[in-house]
Formats: C-alpha cells, structure tokens, sequence
C-alpha cells in the first residue's frame, strides 16, 4: 500500500491539482489545508478503511457458512446428520456410518434450507441402493431440552418432504415400467396424464409402517380400502352412459383425496380441479338419462368424500 | 536542499543583518521582499489557513522580523530556523488571546489543527523553504505554459492514464527538448513540430494529437530550470538528465 505523492500546482475550494511521481497530472479531492509547492500524500485513511472492508469481505467469505450456532441436529437414516441453526439452515454436516459419509462427499449441505438437505439426500439415497428396500427414519435432537414442540415440527417437516420426494421418485420409476393392461381399459387416450397411476402397488414398499418417528402410511391405506368400493360402483354405472368419454378412473382422483392436502403439490391440485370439473359434468349429463343412478352416484361420492374428509 | 537562490540569501542575510545591528537600518529593505513570502507561509502553517499580506497576522510576522533582526547571531543556528520559531511563537500568543478575549474558552480544548503546543521537527522550516522554491517554479510554469494557452486544469485532463502512455509522450518531450531545431519550432510557432516528428522519428500521430498538451509542458519541464518539477518527469522521460 504504497502512497501516492505529488506537488501541489494549484489549489481550491477543498480540490487540488498535483503532479504526481508517477508524471500524472492529477486533481485530488482534500478537506486539508494545501498550499502550492507543497507535497501532498494520499492519505492513508482511505486506504485503511477500503482495506479494512475488504478484509472483513474475505473473512465472511471464507469463512463459508459457519454463521450462527447450531441450534438442533437432524438425523436421517442414510446416514447423515445435518446441524441446524435458528432459521433451520445446515450449518454443520455430520456422517453416521459410511454411506452417509460418501453422501457427504458427494455434495455439500452446507447452507441448504432442511428442506432442501433433506430433499438431495433422500434423492440420492433412493438413486443409489436398490430402493424398494429402503426405509428412510428421521430423528431431530433439539439443544434446548424441553423444545418438544419445535422438534416434532422439524419432524414433521421433514416427513413431508421425504413423502413427496418418494412419490416424485415413483411416478419417474412409472413412467419407466409403463401402464399394465387392466388399466388400459379404464384410461382414454385423450384424458390421461401419464405418469399418474392408478395402481397403489407400488408405493407401498417404499414407505415404512411401524416404525417410530418414521413416515405415517397407515390412514391412507386405510382411506383407500373403503373408496374403491364406492368407486368400482361408479365405474360401472358410467361405463354405460356417455361419461365414458371423460377422464378416467376415480381411482386416481381418490388417491389424491386421500392425501393430506399439505402434501398436494401444484400439479396436483390441478388434476384434482379437472377431475372435479369433469365429475360435475358427468352427474349433470347423466341426469336425464339414468336418474337413479347418478342419484346412487352422487350418494356414493358423497360418503367417499365424508370419509376422506375426516 | 534549498535552492541556489536561497543560499545566496544566507551570505546576504547575514550580511543585511550585521549592517542593521550596527545601527544601519535600511539595510534591511534589500531583503524584506524576499523574506516576506516565508513568513507569511510559517504563519498560515501555524494557523492552518491561508494569511495574507492584509490579514493581522500579517503585521505580526512582520514585527516579528524586526525583532529577529534586533537578536540574530549566527552561532545561533539557522536564520531561518530562528525567524520562523519566531512568527510561529507570536502567532501562538496572538491566537491565545484572542481566544480569551472571546466568552467561550476554548483556548485549552484540543485543536484539531496543526497543535500549537507540540514543539516542531528539526526540518520544519527547511521544508517549508523547500515549499517556497517549488512554489516559485510552478509560478514560472504556470506563466510560461500560459504563451501556449496551456492551464494547469488542461493538464490534468489530458494526462495519460496509463504508465505506458506517459513514457511515450515523455520520451516525445525529450526529443524535442534536445533538439535546438525541434524546440525553436515549438517556441516561435507554439506548436507542436509535429511533421518533423512523424517523419523523422517515427512518432504516432495519434499520440501527438491526444497528448499535446501534456508534451509541450513535458518540453517546459525538462528544458528549463524546473528542478523539482524534473524529478517528477525525468524517469519517465528516460533517466538522464538534459543539459
């Protein structure tokens, strides 16, 4: 930092014209008091402070995301336990057994929302084993000892992304194996959306049932068990009227009511407002023609819905 | 340090204040003029703000000179080192009772200028001589860049920014200070020759067109009795100095 020097030619109202060592002519801001053929110097102060500010820059930096002290420690089954802050951002990363620790290598962390961590691991950990096997636990150890609130929060936070992220993952691996030929049937060409099964078959071995802590399955096996009686009426009942021309089977349709509705993603919701759009029209349509029916229909419905309401 | 000028004085200093001492007392109007400029500079240093001739201050440093006329003895030390000791003394006094003189006391609080109390470094009034002589050259530039309508804030403006850009039109500045032909054409024409340098020396016409200015003042500098002025400009130019 080696200060400019200069004579002074001239001189103003706080300004200052000068020729520097360097053969420049230059003209200088200065709230000093200068006279000509004086020698000026930079004044250090500027520099100091730039230097000062660069140097606190470098250190935040460098220092990468270690803000914050770690609040609460999440830990997931594949291994990995990621360190969270106040504002639930990992700002520590933490193997749990070798798995987790080529995880880690793999990608960094550090500065992800929970959310997001928790999203790129189950990513990665579906990605590599062989998945159907695979259970994915969670368990949050909060610093303050009495936070229970807080922790089943995270918990279930967590939970919800791990859910979603699994069906995600599902619907890729479907669109891989392609439909089966009973569901054929009940698709038309037009309406269908691929990738959205109506099949549960496949969902369940990814998610664990009994275990503590872990995903809830059960309400939603449970949910779907008594809709598809009420729906293989409707399907019958529709399949002779014109109705058949719209979309398909309420099977999907209930799989996403069963559904919290937290876990609906945008996509979804769409879906849903569609099938519910083109449900109206069927019962309006159908009305003149079988008036018992739609009426039966409509019953059914009804009772499927209260009961997945509840 | 000083200039040739100023050591000159020093004989002629002494000799003024010897004859003033023996009872002559004119003999100090050879020398006021020249000592003026230095006094008035010890007093706005002192004060940190420009004083001039009229300023009461002013009247101060010159009481001061008689004074110092009065006392000086050369085993003294410097003449100058005394002088300006002298002013800035007064000065401090002055400034001292005027603050009394006010309501508001803050002759004792801290003075956020040039601190009045703190004794001054042994080169203080050396380099305020050596400020004087610099000033006096910028004078001379000033007047003679002048003849080719050249100002200090043109100057500026045109300046190379870069390093290499300098040397070139320095080292353009040169060639014609060392030329008896080259600088007859930019006195009496007050241009540049610029053909002449194109041609003979391979010169880029771009350079002298963009940088005229700042070549004709480099031309000034190294030609001329600009000494302090050259040791800003010599290196660029090339090093060794022009007779």
């Amino acid at each position: 930092m080696t200060r400019e020097k200069g004579i002074v030619l001239e001189v103003g109202e706080k300004w200052a014209i000068v020729l520097t060592q360097q053969g420049k002519y230059k003209r200088i801001k200065t709230k000093d008091f200068l006279q000509v053929g004086e020698i000026w110097q930079e004044p250090t102060g500027y520099l100091m402070r730039y230097a000062l500010v660069a140097a606190i820059l470098l250190v935040l930096l460098g220092a990468g995301f270690s803000f914050l002290p770690v609040t609460a420690y999440a830990q997931i089954s594949s291994g990995v336990e990621l360190g969270l802050n106040r504002w639930e951002m990992v700002v520590t990363t933490r193997p749990l057994n070798d798995e987790g620790s080529q995880l880690l290598q793999e990608v960094s962390l550090k500065g992800k929302t929970l959310e997001k961590a928790v999203e790129v691991i189950v990513d990665k950990t579906l990605a590599k084993s062989d998945a159907d096997n695979k259970d994915i636990a969670v368990n949050v150890v909060t610093k303050k000892p009495n936070d229970e609130q807080n922790r089943q929060r995270m918990i279930e936070k967590m939970d919800t992304k791990i859910k979603r992220v699994l069906e995600q993952y599902n619907q890729k691996s479907s669109i891989n194996k392609g439909f089966s030929a009973p569901e054929k049937d009940k698709l038309d060409n037009k309406g269908d959306r691929p990738g959205i099964k109506a099949n549960n078959e496949d969902r369940p071995g990814k998610e664990d049932k009994g275990k503590p802590g872990s995903n809830k399955n059960d309400p939603q096996q449970g949910n779907q068990g008594n809709n598809n009686k009420g729906i293989n009426n409707n399907i019958k009942q529709r399949k002779d009227k014109e109705a058949e021309k719209y979309p398909p089977s309420n099977g999907i349709w209930q799989n996403f009511k069963s559904k919290k509705d937290a876990d609906q993603t945008k996509e979804d919701k769409e879906i849903l407002k569609y099938f519910e759009r083109k449900e109206k029209d069927n019962i309006d349509r159908a009305k003149d023609k079988n008036n018992n029916g739609n009426n039966e229909n409509r019953g059914n419905n009804k009772d499927n819905n209260r009961q997945n309401n509840k | 340090m000083s200039s040739p000028g100023a050591k000159l004085l020093d004989s002629k200093i002494i000799e003024a204040v010897t004859r003033y001492q023996d009872g002559e007392k004119s003999a100090i109007d050879d020398i006021y003029g020249n000592l003026l400029p230095f006094c008035l500079r010890v007093a706005s240093k002192t004060e940190n703000r420009y004083i001039t001739i009229q300023d009461e201050e002013s009247s101060i440093a010159q009481i001061a000179l008689l004074e110092v006329f009065e006392k000086y003895q050369p085993d003294r030390g410097s003449f100058y080192a005394f002088l300006g000791q002298v002013i800035r003394n007064r000065i401090i006094d002055y400034k001292r009772k005027e603050n009394r003189s006010r309501t508001i006391p803050f002759s004792d609080l801290g003075e956020n200028r040039d601190s009045y109390t703190e004794p001054v470094a042994e080169d203080y009034f050396e380099k305020i001589l050596d400020d004087l002589a610099r000033q006096q050259e910028i004078e001379k530039l000033r007047n003679m860049l002048g003849e080719y309508q050249i100002s200090f804030e043109d100057l500026y403006k045109v300046s190379p920014k870069q390093l290499g850009a300098r040397e070139k039109a320095m080292r353009v500045a040169r060639i014609i200070a060392e030329s008896i032909e080259l600088s007859e054409h930019l006195f009496a024409k007050k241009s540049l020759p610029a053909r002449v340098l194109e041609e003979k020396f391979a010169v880029n016409h771009k350079l002298l067109d963009r940088y005229r200015k700042y070549i004709i003042a480099g031309v000034l500098i190294l030609k001329y009795e600009f000494s302090y002025l050259k040791s800003y400009v010599l290196p660029l130019a090339g090093g060794d100095d022009i007779d």
